[in-house]
């Protein structure tokens, strides 16, 4: 292998790696988008807006910015907004059903408190 | 010359895309995240897919950071760890607050049930004062129908009998030698019984009444059945009677029971009556 072949390698390689890192356009994350879009969705039903109303609020902007940058053809940032999209949207969800239970939880401590003060008030006048 | 195009190209390389993370914040706040809820006991039953996805998003910044991504990368996939751990957080808290409902619950039942149970109790405890009280009641009645029973099998042995005077028991002339005023020993079973009875029923009192036939003066009559009389209730009291609860009349032969005309007749006129009062000291109307 001549020196000249060694160097033309070399330079191959680098700019293979330099396309590869930073150049080459990844594809439209239609796939992020689809399942961020169903996960918002699945917020705005859950309550979400009564017991996580800031992760709800901060997933349907990312989702925005998801399809903002899908139109301006930046499909990394896309691709990012999108994951970040569905993962506030899951903690929106997760914060409104557990908000919700433990909004159940309260309220039955309550009954079970007012039953017990009953329950002792019948004792007491026996 | 070559080497100096090598080195350029890897700086190139390098350079070209990012400046080189030896540090992030946000990844600092998801391992610290992820290490939370993985310690919390309910992590593998109520948070498990979130658990495991938050570790494969740590893991892979992690990575990321070793292989020098950029910055942007890895602290993307910092906030993918935490936002999943944050999801199991409150996974875990629904999964508390569900156990909370379900013992809520288990103990609203208890409580319940112990209030019926008290409710039963009380029932039960009331009912149970009745029945003794009932049974009190009853045995009152029936002692008091063995007392009634008693004074009327008493009053049977003297042989005392019902008159529009009350109960009156007659002890005839027998009991008396002719003209005579001392009790023979053949009058000992009926004074016996006569004190027994004044005895077990103390409110009772009697007028103790001598009788005599026609037979002699009325004087003589009069105090033959005084005397009488008196004989009957020294026995009494020697028998242990109260004389507060005897009377004595002699009636002399004023109030024959039979004709004087025959022999069985004066017999039958020749008595010592004893009039009972009732229990309170009452007597059915007063003597002559």
């Amino acid at each position: 292998m001549s020196l000249r072949t060694v160097t033309l390698s070399t330079m191959a390689l680098v700019a293979c790696g330099l396309g590869a890192g930073c150049a080459t356009q990844p594809p439209v994350p239609s796939e992020q988008l689809t399942k961020a879009r169903a996960l918002v969705e699945q917020a705005d039903k859950a309550d979400a807006q009564r017991y996580a109303p800031a992760d709800l609020q901060r997933a349907h902007d990312e989702l925005s910015n998801a399809e903002k940058a899908v139109s301006d053809r930046k499909y990394a940032d896309a691709r990012r907004y999108a994951e970040d999209a569905q993962v506030d949207a899951d903690l929106a969800s997760a914060r409104a059903s557990s908000g919700e239970a433990q909004r159940a939880a309260q309220e039955v401590n309550r009954s079970i408190e007012s039953l017990r003060q009953e329950s002792q008030r019948q004792t007491g006048s026996n | 010359m070559n080497r100096t195009i090598v080195s350029a190209a890897l700086v190139a390389f390098v350079a070209g895309c990012a400046t080189t993370p030896m540090h992030s914040d946000q990844l600092d706040e998801a391992r610290a995240e992820v290490e939370k809820v993985s310690a919390d006991p309910l992590a593998q039953q109520a948070a498990s897919t979130d658990v495991e996805q938050a570790r494969n998003d740590l893991q892979r910044a992690e990575t990321a950071l070793q292989q020098h991504a950029p910055q942007q990368d890895v602290d993307h996939l910092a906030y993918l760890a935490l936002r999943h751990a944050q999801a199991g957080e409150a996974r875990i808290a629904e999964a508390h607050a569900r156990q909370q409902v379900a013992q809520a619950q288990d103990e609203r039942n208890r409580i319940q049930l112990q209030a019926r149970e008290r409710e039963v109790q009380s029932a039960r405890s009331s009912a149970a004062t009745a029945q003794n009280e009932a049974a009190a009641a009853q045995n009152q009645a029936a002692a008091a129908q063995d007392e009634l029973a008693r004074a009327r099998q008493e009053m049977a042995d003297l042989q005392a009998k019902q008159t529009e005077r009350g109960m009156v028991m007659t002890l005839n002339d027998v009991l008396f030698d002719t003209g005579q005023a001392t009790l023979k020993p053949g009058a000992d079973r009926a004074l016996d019984r006569l004190a027994q009875y004044l005895k077990d029923s103390s409110g009772t009192h009697v007028i103790i009444e001598g009788h005599t036939d026609s037979v002699g003066s009325d004087d003589y009559n009069l105090a033959l059945s005084q005397r009488r009389a008196q004989a009957v209730a020294d026995a009494l009291t020697g028998r242990g009677v109260s004389t507060d609860r005897l009377q004595i009349k002699g009636l002399g032969k004023s109030y024959p029971v039979a004709s004087n005309d025959t022999q069985a007749g004066r017999q039958q006129n020749r008595r010592v009556e004893i009039v009972f009062s009732d229990t309170s000291g009452r007597f059915a109307q007063s003597s002559p």
